[in-house]
């Protein structure tokens, strides 16, 4: 049996996936620790165990994410948008869709990843080192109203109108929504505009990659439906977000470059087209971060 | 979740969903803030609820009786008394909002006025129902901007052009402006079928003139010091007769000029009696973009009046009937829109100049605010005249150059805060 593992350490999670000779076997989520190759590979093996593979049927292993390099039995890395980029296009081809655009919400970053044709990376844009409107924000939030983070997205879509929130940096927005509630605004409508903030900071992010349809969302806040409400009204279109566990797209793209590296039997050199891609980062002022 | 199943709404609804998604939160935002001012007088709920009918797509700012005809009018040049004669409703069209804007910008050049972006917004996108529901447009060429806008909009609705005069007092435009408001007769009455006869006119003429006359007792009320109203409010109550029907308006603008009027018996007003008296001219104001006022009076100064054709000017003259024959009355409503008018698209500098003038003494003015919407030139044009003019009579003048985005708002405030200070300065030397 000869199958494959992409390994994604995230800031917030590490995602496994692994992959046969011609699908998905499966794949496993934890919270990030401070031991990431331990973890890494305590999950990776009960993965394996779980999916019945023996210990010599994981012929390579690549890992991804902003701590790839900290996976030292890996056999090689890859940058998460590459490998983003490959298992969003590989969910698309399974619902018989072309994705053209990514759009990831992780811990600590947020990408806009533009696609060609072909299912290459053309451009992309991130926001880098602030927390603003990622993951990080929606925990802030939950914490400030005292609610769990699972719960944010229905709570937002009971609102009727979202009260506007200017800010998506963790520390101001939270001086904005603590104003708010001791105006005694309910919370289902601060949540809600938390979201459109998010949405609103996406989609000027979006702008420079020109949004392209078929849209892709991933990462941990895919799973809020009231997120996803939001980004598709700000950007005007539907998002095709993974089913069960849109966390792990990443670590499913890895497995598959690991699985073509295996094939190949070298890794994966970056392709002309590739080494063409214009990426832009987003800093913010107001903090020297 | 399953898309292939559901029905998809069309890209021009997704996009009209989302600017309709940023409007809600704009008057949201508005009215909350309103909340907190415990000092407005009770009657404003009336207009509040008008505005506050913005939020959803704004299916009930403009309550029609069944099957009557909407007309849609933009500047201050559409004789209603005509529209209202037919038993139709009008409907004033100018916008304000900074989120149609972004969609006005994708058919217009950057330096078109933010109005005109904001009204083209409405007309292309089903964002606010009565954009969509107007029968008829009425548009007059007032400015170059109007004039193409109005062939644009032609293929939304069907459009009523309005030729304006250049130079209004010529007896040569006189004529030409009377044959213009019988060809708009004309259009009515074959949208709506109804003759206008001499009782039709006569009657829609009493109806505007006595929300005309509560107008004026508005203003006379807004002259004394210390204020009773906000200028804020002010600009509301006249901007809601653009969806209002004019007698239940009059009726609103009567109950609260009697609650303002036992106001000042109480001696109950809205700002100390030495708040910095200012005064707005220039490009309009219209509503959300309230940033302007609201920045004046959350520093403590008033807005005691303003020269501004959707507010301050809109009902000020009156159709002054000599014979009460029907030809007579047309004469005496295309005098109205035409002779009294200030648009400085038609109206010499000097005459505005003079109006600006005599209006900062009638309300005790100490300062002017004069507001140039970015790409409105006929008023950018006229502001060094007039600002000389104001300080022969020693009365500051700052101008704001500005359109409807909220980004400016702060660097705004610093530069009004820092005018008013002067003026402060200025009144203690004195």
């Amino acid at each position: 049996m000869k199958c494959f593992a992409g390994i994604d350490v995230g800031s917030s999670t590490i995602k496994v996936a692994i992959t046969d000779e011609s699908g998905i076997r499966g794949y496993k989520v934890m919270p990030t620790s401070v031991h990431c190759n331990d973890s890494a590979f305590q999950l990776l093996d009960g993965l394996r165990q779980t999916v019945g593979l023996g210990e010599g049927d994981i012929k390579h292993v690549t890992s991804t994410g902003y701590g790839r390099r900290l996976v030292k039995f890996a056999d090689s890395n890859i940058s998460e948008i590459t490998a983003n980029v490959k298992g969003a296009v590989w969910y698309g081809e399974q619902a018989g869709l072309k994705v053209r655009t990514i759009i990831n919400i992780g811990g600590q970053d947020t990408k806009v990843i533009g696609i060609d044709e072909e299912g290459v990376t053309k451009n992309f844009s991130m926001n880098d080192k602030c927390a603003a409107g990622t993951g990080r924000f929606l925990e802030a939030l939950a914490r400030i109203l005292e609610v769990e983070v699972v719960d944010l997205g229905d709570m937002a879509l009971q609102a009727d109108v979202p009260l506007r929130i200017n800010s998506t940096c963790t520390v101001f927005a939270e001086t904005e929504i603590i104003s708010l509630l001791a105006r005694e605004k309910k919370p289902s409508e601060i949540i809600a505009g938390a979201h459109f903030a998010i949405a609103k900071r996406l989609s000027k992010m979006a702008r420079r990659v020109k949004v392209t349809d078929q849209v892709f969302f991933d990462g941990g806040p895919a799973l809020n439906k009231g997120l996803i409400k939001a980004l598709e009204d700000e950007l005007a279109t539907d998002l095709f977000v993974p089913p069960d566990v849109p966390q792990v797209t990443t670590a499913i793209g890895a497995a598959m470059i690991a699985r073509e590296e295996y094939r190949s039997g070298a890794p994966i050199v970056e392709s002309p087209k590739t080494s063409a891609i214009q990426g832009t980062e987003e800093t913010c002022q107001i903090c020297p971060q | 979740m399953n898309m292939q199943e559901q029905i998809k709404p069309s890209k021009k609804e997704r996009l009209a969903n989302k600017v309709r998604v940023h409007l809600d939160m704009t008057v949201r935002e508005i009215f909350d803030g309103l909340e907190e001012d415990r000092t407005r007088p009770e009657h404003m709920a009336y207009f509040d609820r008008i505005f506050k009918a913005f939020i959803h797509g704004g299916k009930d700012v403009v309550q029609t009786q069944k099957g009557q005809q909407m007309v849609g009018t933009y500047c201050v040049f559409v004789p209603e008394e005509l529209i209202y004669a037919c038993g139709a409703r009008p409907v004033r069209l100018c916008a304000g909002a900074y989120e149609s804007v972004e969609i006005g910008e994708d058919y217009l050049p950057d330096i078109a006025c933010p109005a005109i972006k904001s009204e083209i917004g409405f007309s292309v996108l089903p964002i606010l129902d009565f954009y969509q529901k107007c029968d008829l447009v009425a548009l007059p060429a007032s400015c170059d901007w109007k004039m193409k806008v109005g062939e644009m909009l032609e293929e939304h609705h069907d459009v009523h052009m309005l030729s304006l005069p250049r130079i209004k007092e010529l007896e040569t435009s006189r004529h030409f402006w009377l044959e213009e408001v019988k060809r708009f007769k004309q259009s009515l009455e074959k949208l709506t079928g109804v003759s206008i006869n001499r009782k039709r006119l006569r009657d829609a003429i009493r109806r505007i003139q006595r929300a005309q006359i509560e107008v004026h007792r508005f203003q006379e009320l807004r002259k004394h010091s210390p204020a009773v109203i906000h200028g804020r409010d002010a600009l509301e109550v006249l901007n809601a007769y653009f969806y209002d029907e004019v007698e239940a308006w009059t009726e609103a603008l009567a109950t609260l000029n009697r609650e303002l009027e036992a106001r000042i018996a109480n001696k109950q007003y809205v700002a100390k009696p030495n708040a910095t008296r200012l005064m707005l001219t220039g490009s309009p104001m219209i509503f959300p973009n309230w940033k302007i006022p609201t920045i004046i009076e959350e520093l403590g100064a008033v807005l005691v009046t303003d020269e501004f054709c959707t507010s301050g000017r809109y009902l000020s003259d009156m159709v002054s009937v000599d014979e009460g024959t029907l030809s007579d009355m047309l004469h005496a409503i295309a005098d109205r829109y035409m002779l009294p008018c200030s648009c400085p698209t038609f109206t010499t500098t000097t005459e505005r100049r003079d109006r600006v003038l005599q209006q900062a003494e009638d309300y005790q003015v100490e300062g002017v605010i004069y507001h140039v919407l970015k790409g409105c030139h006929p008023f950018d044009i006229e502001m060094k005249t007039i600002e000389t003019a104001l300080q022969d009579k020693g009365i500051p003048m700052l101008k704001i150059e500005t359109d409807y985005a909220p980004q400016d708002i702060e660097q705004l405030r610093t530069r009004i805060e820092a005018f008013t200070e002067t003026l402060k300065g200025r009144t203690k030397k004195a």
